[in-house]
């Protein structure tokens, strides 16, 4: 079952890092979901892990620094959860770039597993070498 | 108990941790009409072995002719630090039931299952290795340790399953030292303890000045729980995921995500000195889309070196850095160690060894590496904590890619500082409304700094 009353099994539910203001969990639109998470300060991978518990699609994560850990990248493929970064590493604006990108982000979700979202697109992230 | 006890240490001074048995003693005869709250009261009393309670405890327990607490009192009546004309109050008072007579006098046999496994858990000096019960293990705190400083760890190792002893100075040393048991004194303890008990293991004999920060406290509950040996542990995932895995476990120590001017930062150095290393080949960072990043262990590397600069008047060889950045961490370490010549040393509860050759380490002076996460004064400025830059601000290499964060909530400290540089309370309340009683100024400071480091 779907642990949101206002959701349906078409939304995408994605697991926000609490580092990403609180606001955003609640301008999703229509078809999408934000969790925000609320729990303590677990390990990146723990994150990756607790969303693939809650039925997310992706993480969206704070700051292209994260997608450089090839760890979180091997855990999240092991559990089916994409990764989203913001190339800003201001929670505000990655959150304007977010709210701003909302289409682009499902459409490259069904295509990649890692992506970095910026002011004016989403970009696919692949590992460096 | 955890949640009650915790707060409590935290803010008090040494001076009220001092004080802070005589103040129980005082406290219990206040709450003779509140029954809850007097066993409450001492039980707390009875987990820290506040023997300075058992007298007025024991003569609570008479008056009122409460059974309940007439055993807690017991219990606190045989630790030797106890009066004797208080215990043998107490010790009347309990007659001739083995369930107080055992509390007091280790000497009483045990005529039961149930009476030999309280026995062995009051006198853990007469426990083998093969009792068979599930029994709690033993931590012995000296009396002479920085009393705040020993009140966290006592709060720490109780809620990690450990029952809690203190051994007061110039008293008989109790049956209380067996395989089970960890002993935390000063030096002179020691020989006290080794004297009446010479086959208590001195493995599990630790001694040290206590430091009262998280750090020093969760460096300490490790090597305690190596001490204990393998078939009985403390439980340390109940004092959080943190101290479950020293940041020297592989998967922790090679973590972490920094761009140069942070790692430079973190490290103590100047970019320079970084990017100086990585031209002499003595540090290979990975090249990133937006320049170099380097991880924990890098930075780790570096700070290590920086640091043995500062302590020592001599030359300091830079392979430290280079057998630092090429130790790939070790789970079972409790502590690690460098020593000024380059070797990387690892304790795994059984002593130094070199972690390239596996030979001990006899007369080698070793610097324990948590003196390098600590700040420290190199080249007229002070370089930050490492794992803790501020009194709420926390660094673990695998949490929000190693950053610094504030503690318990995976907010970093840059962001804090992105939401608003100006302090301004109410617009990074009105990003993370769970903050709203948090105290995070600190950490939004190490924020700035990492800001402006760029």
């Amino acid at each position: 079952m779907w642990g949101c009353c206002c959701s349906t099994p078409a939304d995408v539910r994605f697991l926000c890092d609490a580092v990403l203001p609180q606001s955003l969990s609640y301008e999703a639109p229509a078809g999408m979901e934000f969790v925000r998470w609320d729990g303590a300060d677990t390990s990146d991978t723990g994150l990756v892990r607790a969303a693939a518990e809650r039925g997310c699609r992706a993480v969206i994560l704070l700051g292209r620094e994260s997608l450089e850990q090839s760890d979180l990248r091997k855990v999240a493929r092991e559990a089916g959860i994409a990764l989203v970064a913001t190339a800003t590493e201001s929670p505000i604006k990655a959150k304007r770039n977010i709210l701003k990108n909302l289409n682009a982000l499902r459409a490259e979700l069904s295509d990649h597993e890692c992506l970095l979202v910026f002011a004016t697109e989403v970009r696919p992230d692949e590992p460096v070498g | 108990m955890a949640s009650v006890l915790s707060p409590l240490s935290e803010h008090l001074t040494t001076a009220e941790a001092e004080c802070l048995p005589a103040a129980f003693a005082g406290v219990l005869p206040l709450l003779r009409k509140d029954r809850e709250r007097l066993l409450f009261a001492s039980e707390i009393a009875g987990r820290l072995d506040y023997f300075e309670t058992a007298s007025a405890m024991g003569d609570l327990a008479i008056d009122l002719g409460d059974r309940r607490l007439l055993l807690e009192a017991a219990t606190l009546a045989g630790n030797p630090g106890v009066e004797p004309a208080v215990r043998a109050r107490v010790a009347g008072a309990v007659g001739t039931g083995a369930a107080g007579r055992i509390r007091i006098d280790p000497d009483t046999v045990p005529a039961s299952v149930d009476e030999e496994r309280l026995h062995l858990q009051c006198w853990p000096g007469a426990r083998r290795r093969d009792h068979g019960f599930a029994l709690a293990p033993v931590a012995v705190l000296d009396c002479g340790l920085d009393a705040l400083a020993a009140l966290r760890l006592s709060v720490r190792l109780d809620a990690a399953g450990a029952s809690v002893r203190r051994l007061a100075p110039d008293v008989e040393v109790p049956l209380w030292f067996g395989p089970e048991s960890v002993l935390v004194c000063r030096p002179a303890t020691r020989s006290r303890v080794l004297s009446k008990f010479p086959r208590f293991s001195e493995g599990r004999i630790l001694i040290e000045e206590l430091l009262c920060d998280n750090q020093g406290m969760e460096s300490l509950l490790r090597r305690i729980n190596a001490s204990l040996g393998t078939s009985l542990r403390l439980r340390l995932s109940a004092l959080g995921h943190n101290i479950e895995r020293a940041v020297w476990d592989p998967e922790v120590f090679t973590a972490g995500v920094y761009p140069t001017r942070e790692a430079a930062l973190l490290a103590g150095a100047s970019t320079s000195s970084l990017n100086h290393l990585h031209k002499r080949r003595l540090l290979v960072p990975r090249e990133f889309r937006r320049g170099r990043c380097w991880n924990f262990r890098d930075v780790v590397a570096v700070r290590t070196w920086r640091y043995l600069k500062s302590q020592t008047p001599g030359r300091v060889s830079s392979n430290v850095v280079t057998s630092l950045a090429q130790f790939a961490g070790d789970p079972e370490a409790v502590q690690l160690g460098v020593t000024s010549e380059g070797g990387v040393m690892v304790n795994r509860g059984d002593g130094w060894v070199n972690v390239q050759t596996g030979q001990s380490a006899l007369g080698m002076e070793i610097t324990d590496i948590d003196g390098v996460f600590r700040p420290f004064k190199y080249g007229g400025g002070t370089v930050i904590g490492l794992l803790q830059a501020s009194a709420n601000t926390r660094l673990r290499p695998n949490v929000l890619n190693g950053t610094p964060h504030l503690n318990g909530h995976r907010i970093s400290a840059k962001a804090l500082a992105s939401v608003d540089a100006d302090h301004r309370r109410d617009a990074i309340v009105a990003a993370f409304p769970e903050l709203e009683n948090t105290a995070f100024e600190d950490t939004l400071d190490v924020g700035l700094l990492l800001l402006n480091s760029r």
